[in-house]
């Protein structure tokens, strides 16, 4: 599936589930799914604070420009949207990521569940994926 | 007409719904709703009286002046003290910093303050930066493997060097409350140092008679009782205020002004640089009378028994454990569960349409000490009810079978298998 197919069937799923609840235990099935976290990752220099939970992302290019993405966090609900992050663009490649206007963090069934300030975390590794568009 | 809970009807804002559910508050540690008598008498005020004070001669300015001056006497009476006494500030924080900034000048390499571990954010911080700007020694006293405050070791700190004594009388954490007047008792006869109580939480949950508290300095929060935000006070014993220098200036301050020299007003107005909160203090003052149309120590029953009724609620919580053991907790307690974050629990209890505050509280420290880096917290008002308790417990027995239940797929998440990566 490319990036918005995938993209498309997350947002199916929360808004078929369009209840608070149900919507928050689709994350905490999606944190269940998640890759583990390296132990070896788990520093300060992946360790983006805010005033509810820790969390640790690593987020970057391959020297081939293919996208590496994983994190763990204190939240169960963003280690979901992690793992949903992590399942649109771990893996795929600078050409089906260019220019991709990503939605998902956007729509209030996924949005409503964090803080303005998580969001903002969020996006920033969006755009930062995103934003790499060859790879060196 | 005298009453032991407060009517929920006197709250608008109890009558909405959040995610199609009945709202349940419990987040009144952080701020309290505001009654009906207060937004009408804020309305009224606005609309006819509005003007600013003791500047103008007009009917308006007088008017406004008048009622400014009437919501400082109200103010200082509600905690036991005098109009002359009472310095209206922007709520506990801002309390905390003029009355740091007021006795700086106390301090020195050779002086102490001692504060201890319970405190919240604003009463560490100031402290701190005080000890940092004068060299002074900052001593935290500890607490005990319950969450109270270790009063022997509190009273070894305290001696001839100290100058400020800092102390809450109600942790909005735990929920329990500091014996002030011993605590006031030990610094004054083992130092001369001046004793400043937070009285955030305490003014709205205990019995608060700055004389019985025996500490020369008070700071609370009007929006903690139901006023609006942006308005406090800061209760400074009079023989003390006569002796101290504000800690800003500017118009309202002065007799006079020449082009070398000024003399400072004689009142307490001294203490107020600028436009006063005209409209915040009056709104205090209608948050007041509505306090005290009630039956305040039968609120305060009220308020321990649905305290209680929560704390044993939770040991049906598996994995829940409650911050602190005390045999009395007052206006709030805290938990954590072991599974997910606190953010986690209070997120879905949201989603179920109760609101509770999760993280921190602003007491880093306190947390630290009792063992945890955050924890949800439960505050209640007069206004809350037994039914209130019971939802809260409802939905931390739903939230918990989401949390720990392994979650929900989707239909589409099952089709595809769970993952949408490239092979």
């Amino acid at each position: 599936m490319d990036v918005r197919e995938t993209e498309e069937d997350i947002l199916a799923d929360l808004h078929e589930l369009d209840d608070p609840v149900l919507q928050y235990a689709y994350l905490v099935a999606c944190a269940g799914d998640a890759e583990p976290y390296p132990d070896s990752l788990r520093d300060n220099g992946h360790l983006v604070r805010e005033c509810q939970v820790k969390t640790w992302i690593d987020a970057r290019h391959h020297a081939d420009g293919t996208v590496r993405l994983v994190g763990d966090s204190e939240s169960i609900a963003i280690r979901g949207a992690l793992a949903l992050l992590e399942e649109l663009f771990d893996g795929r490649r600078p050409e089906e990521l260019a220019g991709y206007p990503c939605g998902l963090l956007d729509d209030e069934a996924f949005a409503r569940h964090f803080t303005k300030t998580q969001l903002r975390g969020l996006e920033a590794i969006v755009r930062k994926i995103i934003g790499r568009q060859t790879a060196t | 007409m005298s009453r032991d809970a407060f009517a929920r009807g006197d709250f608008p804002l109890l009558a909405r719904t959040v995610n199609g559910r009945p709202l349940v508050y419990l987040d009144n540690a952080a701020t309290l709703p505001m009654p009906r008598l207060v937004l009408d008498e804020l309305c009224a005020f606005r609309s006819n009286s509005y003007a600013n004070i003791h500047r103008g001669v007009h009917t308006l300015s007088e008017e406004s002046s008048q009622r400014y001056d009437e919501a400082r006497r109200t103010a200082a009476e509600f905690v036991g003290g005098s109009e002359p006494e009472l310095v209206f500030t922007s709520g506990t924080t801002d309390s905390l910093n003029k009355a740091a900034a007021m006795l700086a000048s106390r301090l020195d390499e050779r002086s102490n303050v001692v504060i201890t571990a319970m405190e919240h954010h604003s009463n560490i911080l100031v402290w701190r930066s005080l000890a940092r700007r004068t060299g002074c020694d900052l001593r935290v006293a500890p607490v005990d493997g319950e969450g109270a405050l270790d009063t022997g070791a509190f009273r070894t700190l305290v001696d001839e060097g100290t100058k400020i004594v800092a102390f809450t009388q109600l942790s909005n954490v735990t929920g329990i409350a500091n014996d002030c007047a011993l605590l006031s008792g030990i610094a004054h006869e083992r130092s001369d140092a001046v004793v400043v109580v937070d009285g955030a939480q305490g003014v709205v949950h205990l019995p608060t008679d700055v004389s019985a508290l025996g500490c020369d300095m008070y700071a609370f929060s009007g929006h903690k009782l139901g006023a609006p935000t942006g308005i406090g006070g800061l209760w400074v014993r009079g023989p003390l205020l006569e002796t101290l220098e504000p800690a800003s200036f500017g118009g309202g301050t002065v007799w006079e002004v020449t082009s070398d020299r000024a003399v400072l007003s004689d009142g307490v107005e001294r203490f107020e640089a600028g436009t006063p909160p005209i409209d915040g203090a009056v709104g205090l003052a209608s948050a007041i009378r509505y306090w005290r149309a009630h039956d305040l120590d039968a609120c305060r029953l009220h308020e321990r028994r649905l305290i209680d009724r929560l704390e044993a609620g939770l040991a049906n919580i598996e994995g829940a454990q409650v911050l602190g053991r005390a045999t009395e907790r007052t206006g709030c307690l805290s938990f954590s569960v072991d599974v997910a974050s606190p953010f986690d629990w209070a997120k879905l209890l949201d989603g179920l349409g109760v609101a509770v505050r999760s993280g921190h509280h602003c007491a880093q420290p306190y947390l630290e000490a009792l063992g945890y880096a955050g924890a949800v917290r439960a505050s209640v008002a007069p206004f809350t009810s037994k039914d209130d308790i019971d939802r809260l417990l409802e939905a931390l027995a739903k939230a918990s079978l989401v949390l720990k239940g392994g979650g929900v797929r989707g239909r589409a998440r099952n089709r595809r298998g769970h993952s949408g990566r490239p092979a």
